[in-house]
């Protein structure tokens, strides 16, 4: 038996939604992606038109529950803003991708947070933000972006969307809150493994099996765990 | 936008019942619209969208190249046609518009949109 989970993966054109799917995902991966038209191309040939979708299964240990995660990623372009609402239907939390390095970028994913808080204002979201500096230059671009996108800073993990385990681990992290989330209002929405002791155990398992590299990629990552009470 | 003139008007005089017609790039951005209103831009993403998912299901399905999708309601009719690998054609029309003849019209009239795809 395992619990279903719904995960949104938004964020703004260029900030690594498709490649985070395709990095995660464990089956086939729909892609919707076609030809840019605009300037924007100069900064990537593709992009997203209608949704990406690919999923992802932490295995059950026979006492514990396993975890099937459902991705849906966005188009980045504020022109497909109906398909953010559209996707985040039935959501239990997002991912919220950026390029840390553009300005623009920032100011984009400002906006696609606030397009989800204004109709989902309680749902988790986990920030992964790509080409972060690195060391303390890094950790004090992520307590910025923390201030700037008004999340908490454990909530804002460095990330490179082309390593699977980076991506896996934030989405541990996703899992966590989400799962704290429910445990904390005690009446969630759907059938869970119930009890973070129970996540851990599983978290555990991945963190073992993604290993030394795991740790490094996702430097200023939140522990997992963390904030749990 | 006169060529794009031209088909609106090809169109119109055979088919009854048109209420719009845009014309836009693949990846959403409007190019030519018998509308002008501030819906373009949601319009050309909304055909761009159905276009992707259209183009998938195709490809998901085997049966070859995908060509038009129609999408009815109580009182109107959107038929989204793939035009060449990188533009949309979005026709808004009334519910009682004959499909099957806009197919064919449509089909007959791909190459007259070279000249509105050039002018990009």
């Amino acid at each position: 038996m395992s619990t279903t989970l719904k995960v949104v993966v938004t964020g703004p054109f260029g900030a690594g939604k498709t490649t985070f799917i395709n990095a995660v995902s464990d089956t086939p991966v729909v892609n919707t992606e076609t030809g840019v038209s605009d300037d924007t191309a100069a900064l990537k040939t593709n992009t997203t038109v209608a949704l990406d979708y690919g999923s992802f299964t932490l295995d059950g240990d026979g006492q514990h529950d396993g975890v099937e995660l459902l991705f849906f990623g966005t188009p980045g372009q504020a022109r497909f803003e109906f398909m953010w609402q559209i996707l985040s239907e039935g959501t239990h939390g997002y991912v919220l991708l950026l390029d840390a390095s553009r300005p623009e970028s920032i100011a984009e994913a400002t906006a696609i947070l606030g397009a989800f808080r204004e109709k989902r204002p309680d749902l988790t979201v986990v920030v992964g933000a790509g080409r972060t500096e690195s060391g303390s230059a890094g950790r004090a671009q992520l307590t910025e972006l923390a201030s700037t996108l008004d999340v908490p800073a454990a909530q804002v993990i460095a990330i490179d969307a082309r390593d699977p385990n980076s991506c896996r681990s934030l989405l541990i992290s996703l899992l966590v809150l989400v799962f704290t989330a429910l445990d904390s209002d005690g009446t969630g929405p759907l059938e869970h493994p119930g009890t973070i002791a129970e996540l851990d155990v599983i978290a555990a398992e991945v963190e073992a099996e993604v290993g030394a590299d795991a740790a490094a990629a996702s430097e200023g990552r939140v522990p997992v765990g963390a904030g749990v009470s | 936008v006169s060529a794009f003139s031209d088909v609106v008007a090809d169109l119109r005089a055979d088919i009854d019942g048109i209420r719009r017609v845009l014309f836009c790039s693949s990846d959403g951005l409007p190019i030519a619209d018998t509308l002008d209103d501030a819906t373009n831009g949601s319009s050309a993403a909304t055909a761009a969208t159905i276009l992707g998912l259209g183009r998938h299901t195709a490809t998901m399905l085997g049966d070859g190249a995908f060509t038009e999708a129609v999408i009815r309601s109580t009182d109107g009719c959107l038929v989204v046609y793939g035009i060449g690998g990188e533009h949309v054609l979005a026709v808004y029309c009334t519910a009682e518009v004959n499909v099957t003849m806009l197919d064919r019209k449509v089909g007959r009239l791909k190459a007259q949109f070279d000249p509105v795809s050039a002018g990009v």
